[in-house]
């Protein structure tokens, strides 16, 4: 089990066998492993060249001019920045808007990583809201990508925390849970002790309240995901709910969930 | 005689009376026994951790009055067919009303944890 800090300045729980985020460590695993490897490149380009590549080239094929230096703004054909070539040069440039452009190394690993944060957020969110979507935003460069994407991830986020306070994901008092059998609602009585014994421990996962509201005493078993909202069949977990807690999330996964499917 | 009863473990404690295509529910949930929207009407009842509880659905000249009423007022029903339904939108009881806006009462026989709950339509 890990942390994640939300956008807000809370922190919810994040359990590790998401795959969702056993793939995003892959992914950034990845990434880095990358970044050094395109940083040994750079490095190596520059003592074979015996120059800077950042430094701006007029491409091949324009008469007169192709392949001097020059600054970027100062020509009116189009900059192609050395080390983002491919060998042969034919390396697409980014297509932003109807517009290309040309994306440096570091540039191209953090849009990478800003979309692959983006997906893994938006992902998650809408295992438990599936119509949500960020706001849309425009953009005219990669810089301006990257931000969109941050902003994505970050409302993505906030819209997470938001909904495990609905107790609709694992609540902000989530610590101990137990694995859910399956979807079904039949208890055994030690699933119910243990239930009771991590709520009078912890509280209500979404509240904190130690007390379950019920009139047996008894925390409700609550499956996460919601049953309603696992479509992708996850492996859920139950943790202690109280009554009105209860009450609220079946609210709100009424909300969410596709009304049309009945 | 057209009443309808059924038994059932309510998962999170709560129904819904609505048109049988759904409404809109009212929200946020607070720890009202009753809250509603014009198309939609939510009611706490026991947990199903805590039992079962039982449904009846029934014109309003069918029923002998049992308990406390504590729920008086319209809802929507433009398909004409009135459902008691769970928050996984299983249809406990479904039954035809002859208007597009239908009058409900609602009667449960304890304050919290009712578990019997009664629903007069007309």
């Amino acid at each position: 089990m890990s942390t994640m800090r939300c956008g807000r300045g809370g922190t919810w729980l994040v359990h590790g066998l998401d795959p969702a985020d056993a793939a995003l460590a892959r992914f950034r695993y990845a990434i880095a492993a990358n970044r050094v490897l395109l940083a040994g490149e750079r490095f190596r380009r520059e003592l074979k060249a015996g120059f800077h590549p950042n430094e701006p080239r007029i491409p091949a094929g324009n008469p007169g001019i192709g392949g001097q230096w020059t600054d970027e703004g100062g020509v009116s054909a189009r900059v192609v920045r050395v080390q983002s070539r491919g060998p042969r040069g034919e390396e697409p440039p980014e297509r932003i808007a109807g517009r290309l452009f040309d994306a440096t190394p570091a540039e191209e690993a953090r849009l990478e990583i800003s979309q692959a944060q983006m997906q893994a957020a938006l992902r998650r969110v809408q295992q438990l809201d599936p119509n949500w979507k960020p706001r849309p935003s425009l953009y005219e460069t990669i810089e301006g990508e990257i931000t969109a994407n941050e902003a994505a991830t970050r409302e993505a986020q906030d819209r997470l925390y938001e909904l495990s306070r609905v107790g609709s994901g694992p609540g902000p008092f989530a610590v101990e849970s137990q694995p859910a059998r399956g979807p079904g609602r039949s208890w055994t009585a030690a699933e119910i002790r243990e239930n009771n014994r991590i709520g009078r421990t912890y509280g209500c996962h979404t509240c904190g309240t130690k007390d379950p509201e019920t009139a047996s005493g008894n925390y409700v078993l609550d499956h996460q995901a919601p049953i309603r909202l696992n479509r992708n069949g996850l492996p859920m977990r139950i943790y202690p709910h109280c009554a009105l807690c209860s009450a609220r999330q079946g609210d709100i996964v009424n909300h969410l969930a596709d009304r049309d499917e009945y | 005689m057209n009443i309808k009863k059924r038994d059932y473990d309510v998962e999170n404690g709560i129904f819904f009376v609505s048109d049988v295509n759904g409404g809109r529910p009212p929200y946020p949930v607070t720890n009202e026994r009753v809250q509603w929207t014009s198309s939609c009407i939510n009611v706490h009842c026991m947990h199903e951790i805590d039992g079962t509880v039982t449904f009846t659905l029934a014109p309003f000249e069918d029923i002998a009055v049992p308990c406390e009423l504590i729920f008086d007022g319209t809802v929507e029903t433009p398909s004409r067919e009135l459902m008691i339904s769970s928050v996984e939108t299983i249809p406990l009881l479904k039954t035809e009303v002859p208007e597009s806006v239908t009058r409900i009462r609602i009667w449960t026989n304890h304050p919290k944890w009712p578990d019997k709950v009664v629903v007069g339509w007309g």
